[in-house]
């Protein structure tokens, strides 16, 4: 603490640049913030998937496993429960408006319970056949409510009668799901009216989300389940859906791998300002740092107050640009639409605050390493000459 | 002395004290290199990805599918519809008058037993379809044989994922080998397999196409066919170019990463702007004892004034140079995968932007610094040393 005045002595030696350089330091740190913010949240996007349930679909395209090999998959050691579900893609009103319906059942309820749907649920969508269940994040979204049309236009999902749409209607708006899952876009109906309703040759189709008690277990039963229908006629495809979600975030350029390389080119930017600065600033004061010798200060105590002018700054604009960053964290969840992946709004975290607070020590710390040789190596007279002294 | 002799005059100065100036002189030039190395890599990716769905003749194809689909991934097309639309005017004809187009089929296959991954894409294609790509080269080995279960792998494709002819990728119906490895100008085809399409959609039980692409007549016959398909009532389906089509599947994604390259490009040239600033600070009050004497010998505030924006921008453009050289080495031609196989494109229009917005960023960092020079008074500044 005895040392600020002298910190607070130089800061103030050339104030508009001192700013300019804690400017700099902030806008630096914002971004840092910002991007690790961001990869948190990729982050967190991939780990809600979870690892202890199995996507289940047909290896090959455009067909669907056999709705009989549920049982065969409930048998299996390890399995605690087996949800059919079968996905309706298309539009509706404009073909810029994307989005998936998963056709579900009461089986389905009972072995994913993160989903978060009732009993009741289900008997709203039984009591209406042609029935759609929105959650309340998609409700709003899409601007329904109980009792609307919901029309929703197919391509590959044909209906027996050739009719091109599917004519749902809103039965309910439900909770969300306890974690956001993106294999579920959120949005479901009766599987038993898509079944009764879609062609002939298509019946019987679905896909799977497999329940296992022990996330260690998945990849050892999805190859248990791909291996048992390698030799069929419809081979499977098992995934975890974690593993999912992390090839959906690395199959396309997205910012979480930019994301580091951004914040490394903002640090390395402040990091020759910072020594700049330093060197500067000691050079300058080379005839007040040869009094403070004599007037005995010894060489520790000078690093010390080197150290603290190098890092305080470094410090101030962390803490400034990571509350920057927290504040434009809102706006990054859009990054993710298009991605495939629903990114949740990034926050700066605890961690990430002494990851910014760490690293603003170690710029501060290189700054200050040239300068500290010079001191050791300052000759006192010269420089106390220099001083009038 | 005219006042651009004086000007020259002073900058020459200024420039002859860089060196003893290096270590500041430096900040500037890292911190510009740093926001216009990040600024141009990552618009590399929207220009390339843009460049891909425009080459490779994507003008001249149309693409044409069912009104009800927003990709080719979830669309089916019935022989009924093929049949008419094949008529439809616009069409290049072959010197047989067969229409030159082609009903083809697209599909996601998954990694080996054992494996995740993403889906590899495989497109059936016709012999016309290679009739009217004519970008199209086999680059080593062969074609695949009609009615046989081979495949072809694009050179993008063969190079993000490590494959070559003789390996073998699981397929419906078994094993199908790699026979030949081919390009396409460059257009996003060159990610994905070919096989003949009547041979994949045995194999997978399926009875309705993808699409059809055709070759257009000329690139401006697209409207007369477009009409033609739009207006026909036993048809339900809709075209448009195959470039258009590649950069409206792509076009999301990368709309958002190019506002988010631009975002970061100004925060980081905000950071460089301000450094820019306290460097030229620091340096005119290092040379306020040169300033000084300049200004008195009679040399006005307006050419100190420019020689300090001048020396910012010359450290600025440095620093842009170095950046868009050093975004350049590491990504131009850069193959990489997203959603398709492109390549990274570092081009022109783009490395005169990063030298514009290094020029920026030292005409604004360096404007009040140049001020305060400008207005330094000759007695004042030399008695400040």
């Amino acid at each position: 603490m005895r040392y600020l005045p002298l910190v607070w002595a130089a800061f103030r030696r050339h104030t508009t640049e001192s700013l300019l350089t804690l400017l700099v330091l902030t806008v630096a740190f914002t971004l840092f913030g910002a991007m690790m913010a961001l990869r948190a949240a990729y982050d967190h996007a991939i780990e809600v998937n979870r690892m202890d349930r199995l996507f289940v679909s047909a290896r090959f395209c455009c067909t669907g496993l056999n709705i009989a090999r549920r049982a065969e998959l409930e048998r299996i050691p390890g399995v605690r429960g087996v949800g059919l579900v079968q996905a309706l893609l298309g539009f509706h009103q404009e073909p810029s408006m994307p989005l998936g319906v998963w056709t579900i059942d009461a089986g389905t309820i009972a072995a994913v319970p993160e989903l978060r749907l009732t009993a009741e649920d289900w008997r709203l969508l039984q009591a209406t056949p042609n029935g759609l269940l929105f959650t309340r994040t998609m409700a709003a979204l899409w601007k329904v409510k109980a009792g609307d049309a919901f029309p929703v236009k197919t391509g590959s999902n044909r209906r027996e009668d050739h009719a091109a749409a599917w004519p749902f209607t809103v039965v309910g708006v439900v909770d969300d799901p306890a974690t956001q899952i993106d294999w579920m876009p959120n949005i479901y109906a009766n599987y038993d009216y898509f079944e009764a309703t879609r062609v002939r040759e298509e019946r019987g189709l679905v896909q799977f989300v497999v329940a296992i008690d022990n996330p260690d277990d998945a990849s050892s039963i999805c190859r248990q389940i791909d291996t048992r229908y390698a030799n069929s006629a419809t081979p499977s495809y098992c995934e975890p859906l974690r593993i999912g979600a992390q090839n959906v975030v690395d199959s396309t350029i997205t910012m979480r791998q930019m994301s580091l390389g951004i914040g490394s080119a903002g640090l390395f930017m402040i990091l020759f300002l910072c020594a700049n600065s330093v060197a500067e600033s000691v050079r300058e004061r080379l005839p007040e740092f040869a009094v403070l010798k004599t007037i005995g200060f010894g060489d520790g105590q000078v690093a010390a107050l080197v150290c603290l002018e190098s890092a305080l700054p470094a410090v101030a604009g962390a803490v400034l640009g990571t509350a920057l960053a927290a504040m434009l964290s809102s706006a990054t969840s859009r990054l993710g639409v298009g991605s495939g992946l629903t990114l949740p709004a990034a926050s700066i975290s605890g961690g990430i605050v002494a990851l910014a607070l760490g690293v603003a020590l170690l710029i501060g710390a290189l700054s200050a390493v040239l300068p500290l040789r010079r001191l050791r190596t300052m000759q006192l007279a010269p420089a106390l000459a220099l001083a009038g002294l | 002395m005219s006042v651009f002799r004086q000007l020259l005059t002073v900058s020459a100065i200024g420039v002859s004290t860089l060196p003893q100036r290096c270590g500041t002189s430096f900040v500037i030039v890292a911190g510009v290199a740093c926001v216009v190395a990040v600024l141009v890599s990552m618009l590399s990716i929207a220009v390339g990805q843009t460049r891909m769905s425009l080459s490779g003749g994507g003008r001249d194809r149309a693409i044409i599918q069912p009104t009800n689909v927003t990709s080719e991934s979830n669309s089916n097309l019935g022989q009924d519809q093929i049949g008419i639309v094949l008529s439809a005017p616009g069409i290049a004809r072959a010197a047989d008058g067969s229409p030159l187009a082609d009903p083809e089929f697209q599909m996601g296959i998954m990694p080996p037993l054992g494996t995740f991954g993403d889906p590899l894409e495989i497109r059936g294609v016709g012999p016309t379809g290679i009739k009217i790509r004519d970008e199209f080269r086999i680059e080593s080995g062969r074609m695949f044989r009609s009615g046989v279960q081979e495949l072809l792998i694009g050179v993008g494709a063969a190079q993000v994922l490590g494959l070559k002819i003789g390996d073998k990728v699981l397929m419906p119906g078994g094993f199908w080998p790699i026979v030949g490895t081919f390009s396409n100008g460059g257009d996003a085809s060159e990610g994905v397999f070919f096989a003949d399409a009547q041979t994949l959609l045995s194999a997978t039980k399926r009875k309705g196409y993808a699409s059809v692409i055709a070759k257009l007549a000329s690139p401006q016959s697209f409207d007369e066919m477009h009409d033609w398909i739009a207006r026909n009532p036993a048809l339900t389906l809709k075209s448009e170019r195959v470039s258009d089509y590649f950069l409206r599947s792509g076009g999301r994604q990368l709309a958002l990463l190019t506002r988010a390259t631009y975002v970061i490009g100004v925060i980081m040239a905000l950071g460089a702007l301000f450094g820019a600033t306290k460097i030229m600070y620091a340096a005119v009050r290092a040379r306020a004892r040169e300033i000084g004497t300049l200004r008195a010998l009679g040399f006005g505030g307006g050419a100190v004034a420019g020689s300090v924006l001048l020396e910012a921008i010359l450290l600025a453009l440095i620093g842009a140079v170095l950046g868009t050289l050093l975004a350049w080495l590491a990504f131009d031609g850069r193959v990489v995968y997203s959603g398709s196989v492109f390549r990274l494109h570092v081009s022109a229009p783009l490395l005169a932007l990063g030298l514009a917005w290094g020029a920026a960023i030292a005409l604004l960092g360096g404007a009040f610094p140049a001020i305060r020079a400008g207005r330094l008074e000759a007695a004042k500044a030399l008695r400040a040393v």
